[in-house]
């Protein structure tokens, strides 16, 4: 087996070593490369710099554990921004895992001298997806009557601001799928079509391409996917954190992959172009009585990436 | 009879028709009728969370007995199940033991199995990518500007890849969800129509 045969048929170890590396060393020690500002997530800064300042906003904290790493920088970069302007935050959850993830992001509020009850609020988890998202929009104190710390809902003072979904400036959803909760079509659903009330998402890295459909139509006013939409966020708002640190490591795993991709290819390229032997040349050329057949020589057989010929 | 079949037949009739009038219509009456319909349906949705973790404890009660205690995964699914619902409702869901779970257990394990996906994947782009026809080509192509596009070390080293995976994104890509949107919109509504009106009896066990 030579070169570009083994290059077709790279030990699977190999490749699970390299990117763990390629992971673990630019998280460990990060190199700080970087990062340039996209569209998107100009167009959502831009647009949550509008809200009136001092108003409310409602942000659905809609992801499980698996999703944590892509979406809770986008919470914090975003309230960062948010606190900047003194803007209310109403928080919920469709997934049980939810609360806690905006009880730990919520916590960057803190610095801002957010008290909560009156300048932030976090609910807690909504059973029902949404059907019960429709009712919360309705009238919010029918679903939560009382919040993630057990605090009577109708007694705190941000919740005295807010009869409807209406009464928000802007709702987000940060978002992982649909699958036991409430999705971003859900979202788009009873937020924006039912109440007129802006939303911005923030979803994971394979969620953007199926939403980017609602930014196009105007009934998204912002998408962030993902890390990199993150660590873009973080450089906007000039508060660093896990977004830019996770883009180092990002970077050089899909370098390695697309690196992989193309040595692989490149050995396919070699080990299936005919292998042509001098006597055969003079074999083939016009006039010739004996042409050599296409395939003939065992080397010119197609691998494909099993090993198989096809 | 009349309790499996007509019974709830009669009862997605009238939630249906209510909720879906509420939303198109501003009728104060049927709009109050809809909310407490919406209300209701999230008293049950809570109910059929309590009825699916008993249908957890269930199954894996039934794997320990059957395997006569050997079944380490239904094991520890029970045992984590009942240490986390006794922390929950005792000692508090902001209660640092609580926060120990959640944080060290729950975060790590889901993240990890979600971090499987950089290496399943990368075998499989490695793999499967290879330009054997057009189509192929295509997609080996689009893939890796995608994947160049997105990240800032990618963009460096080629730059043209950020508006290509732009217009990828924006154009290709939206015209595709479009259409798969629009004919699962179309398919929902129908589906839909036919719990409404009794036609789909599947939904409440029905045939």
């Amino acid at each position: 087996m030579d070169i570009f045969e083994k290059l077709q048929n790279l030990d699977k170890r190999v490749f699970y070593i390299l990117m763990a590396l390629a992971i673990a060393i630019p998280t460990i020690n990060p190199i700080g490369l970087p990062i340039d500002i996209t569209k998107p997530v100009k167009d959502t800064f831009d647009f949550v710099q509008s809200l009136p300042d001092g108003s409310q906003v409602l942000i659905g904290f809609d992801y499980e554990p698996g999703d944590e790493i892509d979406l809770s920088p986008i919470a914090e970069a975003i309230f960062h921004q948010l606190a900047s302007k003194s803007i209310k935050i109403v928080a919920l959850a469709s997934y049980p895992a939810g609360p806690t993830f905006a009880e730990e992001c919520l916590e960057v509020l803190e610095e801002y001298g957010y008290k909560y009850g009156e300048d932030y609020v976090n609910l807690g988890h909504y059973a029902g997806g949404e059907p019960t998202l429709a009712a919360f929009a309705n009238d919010p104190l029918s679903i939560f009557a009382r919040d993630w710390r057990g605090n009577d809902v109708s007694s705190l003072a941000i919740m005295k601001q807010v009869s409807s979904m209406k009464d928000f400036s802007m709702a987000m959803t940060l978002n992982d799928g649909p699958t036991g909760g409430t999705g971003t079509h859900e979202w788009v659903r009873q937020a924006v079509m039912a109440h007129g009330t802006p939303l911005i998402m923030g979803v994971t890295g394979v969620m953007a391409a199926s939403n980017q459909t609602y930014v196009q139509s105007g009934q998204c006013k912002g998408i962030l996917a993902g890390l990199r939409a993150a660590a873009e966020y973080e450089k906007l708002t000039g508060k660093k954190g896990t977004g830019t640190v996770g883009m180092d490591a990002q970077s050089i795993a899909h370098i390695l992959i697309v690196a992989f991709v193309v040595l692989g290819n490149i050995g396919m390229f070699v080990v299936r172009r005919p292998r042509v032997q001098p006597a055969s040349i003079s074999a083939s050329k016009p006039g010739s009585n004996s042409p050599s057949k296409p395939g003939s020589d065992p080397s010119s057989k197609p691998v494909t990436p099993g090993g198989e010929g096809k | 009879m009349f309790a499996k079949k007509t019974l709830p037949t009669i009862i997605a009739f009238v939630c249906g028709v209510t909720v879906v009038i509420a939303y198109f219509f501003n009728i104060p009456f049927i709009q109050a009728r809809a909310q407490d319909i919406l209300k209701w349906q999230s008293v049950i949705a809570v109910f059929a969370l309590g009825l699916g973790a008993v249908n957890i404890i269930r199954i894996h009660v039934n794997n320990v007995q059957r395997s006569q205690n050997r079944n380490l995964y239904s094991l520890a699914l029970l045992l984590t199940f009942a240490i986390t619902i006794l922390v929950g409702v005792f000692a508090g869901q902001n209660s640092d033991a609580y926060k120990f779970i959640f944080d060290y257990i729950n975060v790590p394990t889901g993240s990890a199995i979600f971090s499987l996906l950089a290496f399943y994947i990368g075998t499989a782009a490695y793999r499967a990518f290879r330009a054997k026809n057009a189509e192929a080509a295509i997609l080996l192509l689009t893939g890796c500007i995608v994947m160049l596009g997105r990240v800032p070390l990618g963009a460096k080293i080629l730059p043209v890849s950020v508006p290509l995976t732009n217009w990828i994104m924006s154009v290709l890509n939206v015209g595709g969800q479009r259409g798969v949107m629009i004919a699962g919109a179309i398919g929902f509504i129908a589906v839909s129509l036919r719990i409404i009106v009794g036609l789909e009896r599947r939904s409440y066990g029905g045939e």
